[in-house]
């Protein structure tokens, strides 16, 4: 087992280095040069040459390739030619802060989305089924950042205006002032400030869920060993909980997987809005920017998401199913 | 089952009094009469055997008496009787609350399945498998309930069950898994075991074995027997008694001695007349000719009207009574009112001939009785498959 995750590792590094070998050369052949933001009528010409001599614009695209690809290899991600700090200073409260979202999303996505498919599954075809199967399919199908705009404008903008008891903030990781609140008061603030994005975030998702889990579940329900779990005498809260849903989250926790990429990329358009510091806001404005080491370092830390995701799916796929794990 | 020759003394009272049955199942197309009016008792420590051709209603007679019929669409219907002479003196288990059914399943009243491939949980170790009815009805706590189960795995036959206990499904062949069912179903001591075609999935070899242990553990632990079947052979080597069912009705019942030896219902003396034997030529095998009606629609008078040799226009207009032939033995057809019509049609050399067969032998080799209905309603004829 252990021995075939070390495999499953190791071959992912071919895999990284040809997604980031890529990018390397898209970004650079694309048109746009980090300098392109100076240019200005009271800068001479060759101010801007002598500046991408600096950066080592000059050199061949091949001789940079190699050059990133040595420092990289060393864990030394570069220099950010937009905010002109070391990346290893911007990136970890960065990817920090998207993790964060992320993960209350995913939680959120998996907890939702899973006890509505179950509902919807045992009562199939009632008016509970129908209604839900109704919601989930509208929210399924409304753009991610069509659906934080309605949050911010009914949860924080009218909701403030109507003068509702609950008013939930539009933008930030904090409110202003959170340096000095106690404790308690952060939490509450942090937690306030967290809703409105994961839920844009987390919904469609959560719906897309509940339909695949609504289907596994009633394939499940019709199998036969339900039925003997029944002729044991068992509650239906334990057949159902218990016996069919251990084989219905088969097929649903290999999902989760492949979620992570898609929040990723969700999270660009969510934190755009929702002026959240992180990872999403950070590769746009390094792709505008030209800012090519913080393209890059961002690109692996996407794309090692997407590797670690499907491991973390096929961990997950041994652990709830025996007849994988003996293999 | 071994003791049919001495046999169950025939005044105990009954353990399990079925009385005028009825499940029906409300669909699209109308109601399916699955079962429609069905009694029959089953007395301590004996095995009733319950034959018949698919969709003839055995299966659904069954989960009615554990009231496992999915509802909807299937519904037990009022005025059906099923009584239950248990440790909490009579009850009618027909009208009995869910929560009162769910203290007799797999306690009073256990259940085998036909496929042991799929009935057990894949995710599960076995051991917990065996384990949870003896922690739900017997309140055992994780050791006792493990050491036991332990045992039961020993009693069905299965070796290392030290080792075993904690295997999957998947790690078991298909013989085991049904040894492993029976353990389940056993592990509560119940009174009575309902074994729904417990053979019918695996290999005549691994069949004999399954047989031999149920009846090897009646003997041990004396409950009754209620064993589901379309095989006439194993009615004959394991049952004490039988009744035949065709087209959710009861055709004729008795000892399976009696039955066996002088068939007096024309659907029995069609499927024993389709059965080859060993030792004995002939040409081609008597077939039943057509299939069961449609459930949604029974035929009005007797059911088996279309496809009996010995029918007249009185069993199209009028449905025969059960007629009572004494000890415990019935027959519902006119030929017990009207003896004479039989010899007449003997005499004419009618009967049940391979001639009912229209596309032969090969046509009818596994058609109706083994399992899935036949593909066109007047190409094959029913033929047994032993």
């Amino acid at each position: 087992m252990i021995s075939y995750f070390l495999r499953r590792l190791l071959g992912s590094i071919p895999l990284l280095l040809g997604i980031l070998t890529l990018i390397f050369f898209i970004i650079n052949i694309a048109p746009g040069d980090p300098t392109a933001r100076y240019f200005n009528p009271n800068i001479s010409p060759e101010v801007i040459a002598q500046m991408r001599t600096n950066l080592g614009l000059d050199q061949p695209i091949h001789i940079r390739y190699f050059k990133w690809l040595g420092s990289f290899a060393q864990g030394d991600f570069g220099y950010s030619f937009g905010q002109l700090r070391p990346i290893s200073e911007i990136l970890p409260t960065v990817l920090w802060n998207t993790l964060q979202l992320m993960i209350v999303a995913v939680v959120m996505i998996f907890i939702l989305g899973m006890l509505i498919g179950i509902v919807q599954a045992v009562r199939q075809y009632s008016v509970v089924d129908n209604v839900l199967t109704f919601f989930a399919l509208f929210f399924y199908s409304m753009p991610s950042f069509w659906l934080a705009l309605m949050l911010i404008l009914i949860f924080s903008l009218k909701a403030s205006q109507w003068g509702w008891p609950i008013q939930f903030p539009a933008s930030q990781m904090t409110s202003v002032g959170y340096e000095f609140f106690s404790t308690g008061e952060r939490i509450t603030d942090r937690f306030m400030h967290m809703i409105l994005p994961a839920l844009a975030l987390g919904v469609g998702g959560a719906a897309g869920i509940a339909r695949y889990m609504r289907g596994s579940m009633l394939e499940v329900i019709h199998q036969d060993y339900i039925r003997t779990a029944r002729a044991k005498g068992l509650s239906e809260r334990i057949v159902i909980f218990k016996h069919a849903l251990r084989n219905a989250l088969i097929p649903i926790v290999t999902l989760l997987g492949l979620y992570l990429p898609i929040l990723l990329s969700g999270s660009v358009l969510v934190e755009t809005i929702f002026a959240w510091p992180g990872m999403g806001r950070l590769i746009v404005d390094a792709i505008f920017q030209r800012d090519y080491p913080l393209v890059m370092a961002t690109s692996f830390i996407a794309a090692g998401l997407v590797v670690v995701g499907n491991l973390v799916a096929d961990v997950l796929y041994a652990v709830v199913d025996p007849r994988i794990r003996t293999e | 089952m071994t003791n049919r020759h001495t046999g169950p003394s025939a005044g105990a009272s009954p353990i399990l009094d079925v009385q005028k049955l009825r499940t029906w199942f409300r669909t699209d197309a109308g109601t399916a009469r699955a079962v429609d009016g069905v009694s029959f008792q089953v007395r301590p420590g004996e095995t009733l055997g319950i034959v018949g051709e698919s969709g003839s209603g055995k299966s659904v007679t069954a989960l009615s008496a554990m009231r496992l019929i999915p509802s909807p669409p299937g519904e037990i219907q009022p005025g059906s009787r099923i009584v239950f002479h248990g440790d909490r003196g009579t009850e009618d288990l027909a009208t009995a609350s869910e929560e009162r059914m769910r203290g007799i399943r797999g306690n009073d009243i256990a259940m085998i399945f036909q496929e042991p491939m799929t009935s057990l949980n894949p995710v599960f170790r076995i051991g917990d498998q065996i384990m949870e009815p003896l922690r739900l009805h017997q309140g055992l706590s994780k050791k006792a309930a493990r050491a036991r189960a332990i045992e039961m795995l020993k009693l069905v036959g299965i070796p290392i069950p030290e080792q075993r206990v904690d295997e999957f499904p998947h790690q078991l062949s298909g013989g085991m898994r049904q040894r492993v069912m029976i353990a389940i179903a056993l592990a509560c001591d119940p009174k009575i075991l309902i074994a729904d075609e417990p053979t019918t999935a695996l290999d005549v070899t691994i069949q004999a074995q399954i047989l031999e242990l149920l009846n090897r553990l009646q003997n041990e632990l004396g409950m009754a027997i209620i064993l589901i079947t379309h095989d006439l052979g194993v009615v004959a080597e394991t049952c004490d008694r039988v009744i035949v069912m065709y087209a959710g009705q009861v055709f004729e019942e008795g000892r399976v001695d009696d039955v066996f030896r002088d068939p007096r219902n024309p659907y029995t003396e069609g499927l024993l007349r389709s059965i080859p034997r060993l030792g004995r030529r002939t040409e081609r095998l008597a077939v039943i000719p057509g299939v069961v009606p449609n459930p949604l629609d029974w035929p009005s008078g007797c059911r088996f009207y279309a496809r009996c040799p010995y029918a007249w226009e009185k069993c199209l207009r009028e449905e025969p009574p059960l007629a009572d032939l004494g000890s415990g033995r019935g027959n519902k057809c006119w030929l017990e009112e009207f003896p004479e019509r039989r010899a007449e049609v003997r005499a004419r050399s009618g009967g049940f001939t391979s001639e009912g067969a229209v596309s032969g032998m090969d046509a009818a080799g596994g058609a109706s009785l083994a399992g899935e209905p036949p593909v066109s309603p007047d190409d094959h004829g029913a033929e047994g498959d032993l």
